[in-house]
């Protein structure tokens, strides 16, 4: 069992080591919209608000229903906590072309982004999705969540808030 | 190994000091899957002689300003079962250095890549399926204007934690034709890619060119609310392992209609491919070392009793398509009710090639050997703020000839109902309940999972798949989950079939097993 617990001396090493030193910004580089258009994700952070970013799949169930889950709770949230929510998917080409119809259908408030070649995921270190990732105004990293049951979109409500209130 | 860990551990702990009083961005994610395997004849399940096995991924990167870099360091104590035996041990895999402004882009060392829809180039990265084929060369970017962008990639592709013996190199051009006209209602774009594969050739045969060449063209319109997508790879002969040293040359066409208005979408989507299997080198025959991505254009599913034969797609010679159709029933109307109702259904079918390898194919008919056909719907309604039920039910037609097995297809009816069940704004309760029906083959199923989950951070399940008029094993397994931030811890026991796993459309036979299996992700 040595390999188990070289694992594990690795695992503790680096949650506690990094929970404190590191930080992240919203990285640069380009992603494209559903049109094919080119975008800078720097650009996201132009309408001066905190930006909401959630990774999904449009075969990844927990994903769907955490942006249901927020769609549903957007107009509630909006007067106090304003936000822009972009929902980037990370499909590859089996299923980018369902991604459009599905978020027509899923009718999220939010602004679509294809990563196709994973680029926008490598660069957050996003491991499993869902992740959703609150940003402020700056590109400052607030709040991240991966994996979602419902009710965990309270929490994002929440950093929203202690966002706002500072 | 300890040595080497301990190093790479002290020279983290150096940076992450040092960052803490300088400006620039450390950032990195871990991945551990760890199975330790059990003794269990039902399922013939067979152990490894070494009861453990892991896969661990550390990713390490460093931003400052326009410049960025960083390392994968990945170590198989051992592999775990299933996946290629080559990946074994430890070592730093990926490594890079890049400058990115507005207009350039340039990476040095390893970086993944994908041109168009992947049909001619895709380096990627499936840790699922063991599957990594990176590229170690050089790519430069550079975006000419705001309408016309060039890319040229140049490197040597990843084999397990090698690299193959051939070289890759790319180019590949886009024009946005709206912005270069100042269309605002129309979104049009095309691109053009070229891909060369060189291998040195050392036997005796005249006709085997070291070069294989891809031609593709991409166009891509979007118009309201209509889009419209096409590319065509043409692919020079490739005499190798993969397609039985057919000196024949290859060609792939793939095109994408679709329609959303109001609450209905409609999308078709169609594609032939002929000797499109493309990998790193003539010899292999591993799935890893892929050069290009043809994935199974069908529905994957969510659901593990509908997913128990899952298509591979056949690059050498394949012709189908799906059609997808999704509409929402608005609150208030018939069908909707008071909270709405999503409904959604899907169709595909795939054939082989009309004709045989001596006469040519047709490119306009497919042949009378159907590999696989499903057509499957759902029904997706939220009753009220406490309870959400989801109905699927398929009907799916599966040619075991199309992964290299004999027999008649077998034909099978599948029936899933999701429930969920919130009792507050914390504590939910899911059930899935699931059947297949099949004469053939390993015959019936059933399955069920319960999960408890407890927001924001705890999950609870148990499940079982019973194969029933088969071989009468139960599959159970019990986990629970926990996610804090970026982190998830998952802890889960239980007997796994044998069977192929797909990750993307791409699959791999994975042997049965019994054991328990740790999983932890992280993100900093």
């Amino acid at each position: 069992m040595k390999p188990a617990m070289t694992v594990v001396f690795t695992i503790l090493f680096l949650i506690i080591n990094f929970k404190v030193e590191a930080q992240r910004v919203l990285p640069q580089l380009t992603v494209n919209t559903l049109s094919g258009s080119a975008v800078n994700t720097r650009d996201l952070l132009k309408d001066q608000q905190p930006v909401v970013i959630s990774f999904w799949s449009t075969i990844c169930k927990p994903c769907l229903e955490e942006l249901n889950a927020i769609r549903d709770h957007f107009e509630e949230w909006k007067p106090e906590t304003p936000f822009k929510l972009v929902a980037v998917a990370v499909d590859d080409n089996r299923f980018s072309a369902k991604v459009r119809a599905f978020s027509s259908a899923g009718r999220w408030p939010a602004t679509i982004l294809l990563d196709q070649n994973q680029d926008f995921k490598r660069a957050l270190n996003v491991n499993a999705i869902p992740q959703l990732f609150l940003f402020d105004q700056a590109g400052n990293l607030v709040y991240t969540h991966t994996g979602y049951v419902p009710g965990s979109e309270l929490q994002l409500q929440k950093a929203l808030k202690d966002l706002h209130s500072k | 190994m300890r040595a080497v860990l301990l190093s790479l551990l002290l020279v983290i702990r150096t940076i992450s000091v040092c960052l803490a009083q300088s400006t620039g961005n450390l950032s990195g994610g871990f991945e551990s899957n760890s199975v330790y395997y059990i003794n269990d004849k039902a399922p013939d399940a067979a152990s490894p002689d070494d009861r453990f096995g892991s896969n661990n991924f550390l990713k390490l990167d460093y931003t400052k300003g326009k410049f960025s870099a960083g390392v994968v360091y990945e170590a198989y104590l051992p592999v775990l079962q299933g996946l290629p035996s080559e990946l074994s041990g430890q070592k730093i895999t990926f490594k890079y250095a890049s400058f990115q402004d507005e207009k350039l882009t340039v990476t040095v060392g390893d970086f993944y890549e994908q041109f168009g829809s992947g049909l001619a180039l895709r380096a990627y990265e499936e840790r699922l399926l063991g599957l990594n084929n990176s590229i170690e060369g050089v790519k430069v970017a550079y975006r000419l204007n705001d309408f016309m962008q060039l890319k040229a990639v140049y490197g040597r592709p990843r084999k397990y934690l090698q690299r193959a013996e051939s070289q890759l190199r790319g180019l590949n051009y886009k024009l946005e034709v709206s912005r270069l006209f100042g269309w605002s209602k129309s979104a049009v774009s095309v691109e053009a890619s070229y891909v060369n594969r060189y291998e040195r050739y050392t036997g005796t045969s005249e006709s085997v060119n070291p070069n294989v060449n891809l031609f593709s063209f991409q166009g891509q319109l979007q118009r309201g609310a209509f889009s419209l997508k096409g590319e065509y790879v043409y692919k020079t002969a490739d005499p190798a392992i993969y397609n039985d040293n057919m000196q024949k040359d290859g060609s792939a066409l793939l095109l994408e209609a679709g329609c959303n208005k109001d609450h209905t979408g409609v999308l078709l989507t169609v594609r032939r491919l002929e000797y499109m299997d493309f990998r790193s080198s003539r010899s292999t025959v591993g799935l890893t070392e892929v050069a290009n991505y043809t994935p199974a254009l069908t529905r994957q599913y969510t659901y593990a009793i509908a997913n128990l034969n899952p298509y591979a797609a056949q690059s050498n010679g394949e012709a189908g398509g799906q059609l997808d159709f999704f509409h929402f029933f608005p609150e208030g109307s018939l069908a909707g009710g008071e909270s709405g109702l999503n409904f959604s259904a899907n169709g595909s079918a795939y054939y082989n090639l009309m004709g045989t390898a001596e006469t040519g194919f047709s490119f306009t008919q497919t042949g009378k050997t159907l590999f696989y056909r499903d057509l499957n719907f759902d029904l997706n309604k939220q009753w009220n703020s406490r309870l959400k039920t989801t109905l699927v039910f398929s009907s799916q037609t599966f040619n075991p000839e199309s992964i290299g097995e004999k027999g008649g297809s077998y034909h099978a009816q599948i029936a899933v109902a999701d429930i969920v069940y919130r009792f507050n704004q914390k504590r939910s309760l899911r059930i899935e309940a699931g059947h297949l029906y099949k004469k053939q083959q390993d015959r019936n199923w059933a399955s069920l999972n319960l999960t408890y989950e407890l927001a924001p951070s705890w999950s609870f399940f148990t499940s079982d798949l019973y194969n029933y008029g088969g071989n009468g094993v139960h599959y159970y397994n019990a986990g629970a989950s926990y996610s804090r931030s970026a982190t998830r811890v998952a802890l889960q026991y239980g007997r796994n079939r044998a069977g192929y796993q797909c990750a993307g459309g791409v699959c791999r036979l994975m042997p049965a097993y019994t054991g328990a299996n740790l999983s932890l992700t992280c993100s900093f």
